[in-house]
């Protein structure tokens, strides 16, 4: 009975995730194409959401092992995952209240390895995965992308030269829409997956499936809708981050970043080494702003961002440690029902103020206010 | 005996995984930014109507040759996401 509610909170609290996931990285393949309104807001995140829905049926090889080189298995436990997704829950929407782009998978390998380590010591830590699969690709990744978008804008504006205005404007928009579709499939893939795979570990650590038993279809269903309802509620903070907070983008720069974005989170996953969707895209939108010249980069609000990166595994951990703590002083059951309650009203509280400035559909692409950040402009 | 490359490998990250990153999103990333807008440029070229016969047939042929190198492309990426480990 008791393992039965709490399991029956592990799925509540791993939907919710997948829900914030959704929306929180809604962003990174909507945001430059909702700026150069090649799509209207609305239309941009609906066919982002089929897309990711549809992206969540194509592969279901299960990324089980989404902390599999991060810390040892055996001592993940229901609490223990429990205690993780809250941790990258309240991260999730901390920076989604900020409107900071940070990458959610960073904040659940957080939230785990903070649980884990509350739970079993920091032996059960992987900390040379944690080194090689997170915080190195974390730098590597924003440099590639601003690297590839860079040349890509200076390189696409030298050719669209020769081209008139009304076939660069269908063209651009063209192509613009065809990246950011498959940048929404392949989110729709890796990161419903994961809560697929945190899920069917959850039932495993339970006893309720086998170990080796395939996913249950329910969990399929479940966690490609919860995806696909947080990309269609659009999280609106962050993709006006995205889209005109980094810098101001044209439909050459939407195109440039994002096939450069899609080609280095397809590249990468290729190879077995994937890198955060989120600092691609970021790194992608800044390196067409650096390229093009004249065009203000507001590096206060990247380094903003940075810290926020910086900061996502620790914080993350120290909450997914803090909330492991409270299951284990009043009991698994006690624990995660209180805990699920605190999650609730921290989400309900920033909603509720996130109400007082509210970005939505209607004001996404209204122009950034200038005063709220300190601009450069290249020379 | 283990080669400096190897041994950083081993102890950080698998530069070489890292190298093959770096190049393929560097060639297709800008290959296909060039494709898309070589596609603009030749169908407008195509369709202008100041255009002779030889350049528009050259226009078309240049449309479908670059349109053909993105549906490649994207086709790769779609089975990547089906395939990836």
């Amino acid at each position: 009975m008791h393992n039965s509610i709490v399991l029956a909170l592990v799925v509540v609290v791993a939907l919710a995730f997948d829900f914030t996931n959704g929306f929180h990285d809604t962003a990174n393949s909507v945001a430059p194409t909702i700026a150069t309104k090649a799509l209207s807001p609305r239309l941009a995140v609906a066919l982002s959401a089929i897309l990711n829905l549809i992206g969540a049926f194509l592969s279901l090889k299960i990324a089980a092992t989404v902390a599999s080189a991060i810390v040892d298995q055996t001592h993940v436990t229901l609490a223990v995952v429990f205690a993780g997704l809250a941790g990258a829950i309240c991260w999730n929407l901390t920076t989604w209240y900020f409107t900071l782009p940070s990458s959610s998978s960073h904040a659940l390998i957080g939230g785990v390895i903070g649980a884990t380590f509350a739970a079993a010591g920091s032996g059960a830590v992987l900390w040379h995965g944690v080194i090689a699969k997170v915080a190195v690709p974390s730098i590597i990744a924003p440099v590639i992308a601003l690297v590839v978008a860079g040349l890509a804008t200076r390189i696409c504006r030298g050719i669209l030269t020769a081209a008139d205005a009304p076939a660069r404007g269908i063209g651009m928009r063209v192509g613009q829409i065809g990246a950011s579709s498959l940048q929404s499939i392949a989110h729709g893939t890796n990161d419903a997956q994961k809560t697929m795979g945190v899920l069917t570990l959850a039932l495993v650590a339970n006893g309720t499936i086998a170990a080796k038993a395939p996913t249950p279809s329910w969990v399929i269903v479940v966690c490609a809708a919860a995806m696909a309802l947080g990309t269609f509620i659009g999280g609106w903070r962050i993709i006006r981050t995205m889209g005109h907070g980094f810098t101001e983008l044209d439909p050459v720069a939407g195109v440039a970043a994002q096939v450069s974005s899609s080609v280095a989170i397809l590249s990468s996953s290729h190879f077995g080494l994937p890198l955060s969707t989120t600092y691609v895209a970021t790194g992608s939108v800044i390196g067409t702003g650096v390229a093009t010249k004249g065009r203000v980069v507001r590096w206060a609000l990247a380094g903003r961002v940075v810290i926020a990166w910086l900061t996502t595994l620790p914080v993350a951990a120290l909450v997914g440690a803090a909330a492991y703590g409270v299951e284990a002083l009043l009991g698994a059951t006690a624990g995660t029902v209180v805990l699920s309650v605190v999650v609730a009203i921290y989400a309900g509280g920033l909603f509720a103020m996130a109400k007082r400035n509210p970005v939505t559909s209607t004001n996404v692409n209204e122009p950034w206010s200038s005063e709220l950040e300190t601009a450069e402009v290249n020379s | 005996m283990a080669t400096p490359v190897k041994a950083a490998s081993t102890a950080l990250l698998d530069w070489h995984v890292l190298g093959k990153i770096v190049e393929v999103s560097l060639a297709l990333g800008l290959g296909l930014v060039v494709m898309v807008a070589l596609t603009v440029v030749a169908s407008d070229r195509a369709t202008r109507p100041s255009s002779s016969l030889a350049v528009r047939v050259a226009g078309w042929c240049a449309t479908v040759v670059c349109l053909g190198a993105i549906t490649a492309a994207v086709v790769w990426g779609i089975l990547t996401i089906t395939k990836k480990a």
